[in-house]
């Protein structure tokens, strides 16, 4: 785990490049699926998720296209996908009590699990390994808390 | 007419959507608009918790702020803005006359060339500052009549049930402001069986939208049964052309 002024990343996931707010990480499952969530600086910096938007099942998601929104009291915004793909699953349990992406935005917050279609090349275009995710938090930092 | 657009706290952080709109409306009908680089805060909140002296003196402040801008009119797109700057004559602090979005577009009705759509069924939800606080009930439903098929929710005008919002509760108890939005939308809108609510004010507009969604999602979050929530300017603008 990479702990940043606080903020936690583990090392082991991709996320996407796009600083800050918006950001999402994906997990590389054994079974061939992305897993797909939010980063610690999203949820801390847009406070508590009251409702998440979130794709169906079978739906079609997009390297790099918004693909679920998510809103605090005085925050709308979206969130980008990490790679493309199938939605395989849905995370209900956060549409339900979207304060899990909060309190645990790399567990039980998940927000959907993806069939990737293009995986090997996509994962290219991702951030990895310390010293990218030390680059993005700079930047994410620049841009939402140096105002 | 050179006019301040006062977009609020709220519509400046969440709403932005609502404040371009807004722009782009006051630029089509041919506005000097200007814009503060220091908007802060209008003071609502702090005269609806009761804090008058420290309302008294952010009046001034702002009124100071806005004197140096030398406008004719100050517009916004925010019922407790609108109500906040209409309360400043009885703190004693002169400012240019206020309107809102909806006074805007209602004046300039015969202007404006509307998209020659099908009219589609909308529920206009009163915002209690613009509605109860201020008496403006006829201009937001002109404005929508001309566009769309306007229903009344079960209550409405002086007996519109709170969006949730009201007095920052989105701010402080947003559990307990967004349940208030479900009840809303739950026993007076569902019923009229309308799937779009127009409102006029960046909370309603909040609030609703969120509890829209959890109601959606506490029913089966059915595809298409989503109730959509929209600000004003917005829908107005969509429906304008271009």
């Amino acid at each position: 785990m990479v702990v940043l002024d606080g903020y936690e990343f583990p090392e082991d996931l991709y996320y996407t490049p796009e600083d800050g707010i918006g950001n999402s990480w994906a997990r590389i499952e054994s079974d061939g699926s992305v897993t797909v969530g939010i980063d610690d600086f999203f949820q801390k910096t847009a406070k508590t998720i009251r409702y998440i938007d979130l794709p169906f099942e079978g739906d079609k998601v997009e390297q790099g296209k918004a693909f679920a929104t998510l809103e605090s009291e005085k925050w709308v915004g979206q969130v980008t996908a990490p790679v493309s793909g199938e939605v395989l699953a849905v995370n209900n349990e956060v549409l339900e009590q979207p304060k899990l992406v909060n309190e645990d935005p790399y567990g039980k917050g998940w927000l959907i699990k993806i069939k990737p279609e293009k995986l090997d090349e996509e994962l290219k275009n991702l951030i990895h390994g310390l010293e990218g995710i030390q680059q993005l938090y700079r930047k994410s930092v620049e841009k939402y808390l140096k105002k | 007419m050179r006019v301040l657009f006062w977009s609020g706290c709220l519509a400046r952080r969440r709403v932005q959507d609502s404040v371009n709109a807004a722009l782009k409306i006051l630029e089509k009908l041919g506005y000097e608009v200007v814009r503060l680089n220091n908007e802060g805060c209008c003071g609502d909140p702090l005269m609806l918790a009761g804090y008058t002296q420290y309302a008294l003196e952010n009046a001034k402040k702002v009124a100071k702020t806005i004197s140096d801008a030398n406008v004719d009119l100050i517009v916004t797109g925010c019922a407790g803005c609108y109500r906040g700057f209409s309360d400043y004559e009885d703190y004693g602090v002169d400012i240019p006359k206020v309107k809102h979005m909806v006074h805007i577009v209602a004046e300039n009705l015969e202007k404006i060339k509307f998209k020659q759509t099908e009219k589609e069924k909308v529920v206009y939800h009163d915002p209690c500052e613009l509605g109860r606080w201020s008496g403006v009930y006829d201009e937001p439903r002109k404005v929508l009549s001309s566009v769309a098929e306007v229903v009344e929710p079960l209550l409405s005008k002086e007996e519109a049930r709170c969006c949730g919002g009201g007095g920052g509760m989105l701010t402080v108890k947003a559990d307990l402001s967004i349940r208030v939005g479900e009840i809303r939308i739950e026993r007076d809108i569902e019923p009229t069986g309308v799937k779009k609510i127009v409102t006029a004010c960046p909370a309603c507009y909040s609030t609703l939208s969120l509890a829209a969604g959890k109601r959606w999602i506490a029913t089966g979050r059915k595809k298409g049964e989503r109730i959509e929530v929209l600000d004003f300017s917005p829908y107005i603008l969509s429906k304008m052309e271009v």
